[in-house]
């Protein structure tokens, strides 16, 4: 991760989670950054802690990222502030669990719109940039779910498949401009991310539960090797090798009964 | 075809209703063509209203009691859903099979795509199918009764450069069918999703794929090697009556979903990335 020292990189969801990990984790690498998130007290509370341990800038930005307005606000700051952004942190998002037709349109839309729309023209605005540089780093964040369809977590599964296709097709794509796209899939992971869903986790999920700072760690080296995907963990790998042998036609029931 | 009398029919002898978005051309056209000709009432929804009205002239001229209503409407719009649904709520339509048709792809460099053009496409693609599969897949839920059939394409079994975007929005439409059907049957309501391959559409003309003179061309071959639409409507309309989830019509993309397992990825996007070579361009407006 030495590669990262004296970067700026600009982290999506960085007020808790694997957002806030990867903050701390490139914060130690010595990378300047710039945070994105809805909580603006949780920001600033990160902000103070990061520059009081290392010697980096840390710049706070409020958007709601679930808007085309909040996209747009947080490109606009970027432009405005004059930060140019060597690396980017795609990890804004969040589930539900639950019957789809009982989920409410807004939230459903605000879902898309954060897991894929905002995700998506982030990286194309500053992968841009980038690619003009001829170097630069970005990271998607997909999940285990982008493999494998499940009753009761379709729209998120489903936009967790888009970011697996389009991070994989982005890597070849951008890979002749020197710009390196690595999609991450976790899988369970111990932040909000339960608790804004509403799951509750049953035996066999925990037994694959990570911490947010030892999949920030994973994911970061991989994107510093240039590698396309990360799958972070062995219990998280056996799962997705283990999907790739099922017939697709399984998928779906197997990943029901599994994870519910 | 003919097609069982159950299928056509409600319990009390009315004709069942399906509704077709981007039903003006293509694949949409076709399938409207073959659940009117096996008499279906039908709603027919796209864009271009010229478009509808050949259509609907087409089919009351063979209509031996169909009801085919067309609805002109900009399905990439935010509000396009609630549209559709209100216009069924205003003409008392109840809806039996709704076909989540209309979308449109672009190939390119993803760095020089029109932000606003991928964003007309992830709104028609992935929204508006979502939000539609929502209304009247809730409403179904609640009759006990009905059947939904999104449109994806094969070109969601594997990551294409060149064509992220378009490829991640029917992996979306692919995975969320695939759960929405494990959801919604217990319920009656039957969900499937088709894959067409190239087909002989706008489509590829839109995404930015054109034939050339020369017959040996990338654009040429990909035009040359398209599936006949109404083929391709034959095998929807036909595996989601058979209560199939997983619809790929014609061998050749049959033969592409079961062999692309087995291949890995670097030799696919090797392969693809020769092939796009081409369309590394920047997309042009088309007249």
């Amino acid at each position: 991760m030495r590669v990262f020292a004296g970067k700026t990189a600009l982290v999506t969801g960085a007020s808790s989670g694997i957002g806030a990990a990867c903050a701390g984790a490139l914060a130690t690498a010595g990378c300047h950054l710039v945070l994105a998130a809805r909580r603006e007290e949780r920001l600033a509370a990160l902000k103070e802690a990061l520059e009081g341990t290392h010697a980096i800038r840390v710049e706070v930005i409020r958007a709601d990222l679930s808007t085309r307005q909040g996209c747009e606000d947080l490109i606009r700051a970027t432009d405005e502030k004059g930060l140019a952004i060597d690396i980017l942190i795609n990890n804004a998002g969040f589930g539900y669990e639950g019957d789809f037709i009982s989920q409410s349109d807004e939230r459903l839309g605000e879902m898309i719109g954060l897991n894929i729309t905002t995700l998506t023209f982030l990286t194309q605005h500053f992968g841009t940039l980038m690619a003009r540089r001829h170097s630069g780093y970005i990271l998607l964040t997909s999940s285990v779910g982008g493999f494998t369809p499940c009753p009761r977590i379709a729209v998120y599964d489903a936009t967790k498949a888009y970011v697996l296709l389009l991070g994989e097709a982005l890597h070849h794509e951008l890979r002749i401009h020197g710009v390196t796209v690595t999609t991450l899939c976790p899988g369970a992971t111990a932040t909000e991310f339960f608790s804004v869903s509403g799951q509750r986790l049953n035996a066999l999920v925990r037994m694959t539960l990570m911490s947010p700072q030892a999949v920030a760690v994973k994911a970061l080296k991989g994107l510093a090797h240039g590698r396309s995907l990360v799958v972070p963990g062995v219990m998280n790998k056996l799962t997705v090798w283990s999907l790739r042998l099922l017939p697709r036609s399984l998928m779906a029931p197997v990943s029901a009964r599994v994870m519910f | 075809m003919k097609v069982d009398r159950q299928y056509v029919r409600r319990p009390d002898g009315t004709r069942r209703t399906a509704l077709i978005t981007g039903a003006g051309s293509g694949i949409g056209r076709e399938l409207c063509r073959r659940y009117h000709a096996a008499g279906f009432d039908l709603v027919a929804a796209s864009l271009l209203g010229s478009e509808l009205a050949c259509l609907k002239e087409e089919l009351d001229a063979k209509s031996s009691g169909q009801h085919v209503r067309v609805f002109q409407v900009d399905l990439a719009q935010a509000d396009a859903a609630q549209a559709v649904l209100d216009f069924c709520d205003e003409n008392g339509i109840r809806v039996d099979v709704l076909v989540n048709n209309a979308g449109f792809g672009l190939a390119g460099r993803f760095v020089d795509q029109p932000m606003s053009r991928l964003r007309e496409m992830l709104a028609l693609n992935v929204v508006t199918t979502t939000a539609l599969s929502h209304a009247f897949g809730g409403r179904m839920r609640q009759r006990g009764s009905g059947m939904i059939l999104n449109v994806a394409s094969t070109i969601a079994f594997q990551p294409l450069p060149f064509w992220a975007v378009y490829a991640g929005s029917k992996a979306y439409v692919s995975s969320f069918t695939q759960a929405l059907a494990g959801e919604l049957r217990p319920f009656g309501v039957h969900v499937a999703c088709l894959y067409p391959g190239t087909t002989a559409t706008r489509f590829l003309d839109t995404a930015g794929i054109h034939k050339s003179v020369r017959p040996w061309s990338v654009g040429s071959l990909i035009h040359g090697a398209a599936m006949d639409p109404e083929l391709v409507a034959h095998c929807g309309f036909g595996g989601l009556l058979r209560g199939g989830r997983r619809i790929i019509p014609g061998l050749i993309n049959k033969l592409h979903f079961i062999l692309i397992k087995l291949i890995p990825n670097s030799v696919i996007l090797a392969v693809v990335h020769g092939f796009m070579k081409r369309y590394r361009q920047p997309n042009e407006e088309r007249r």
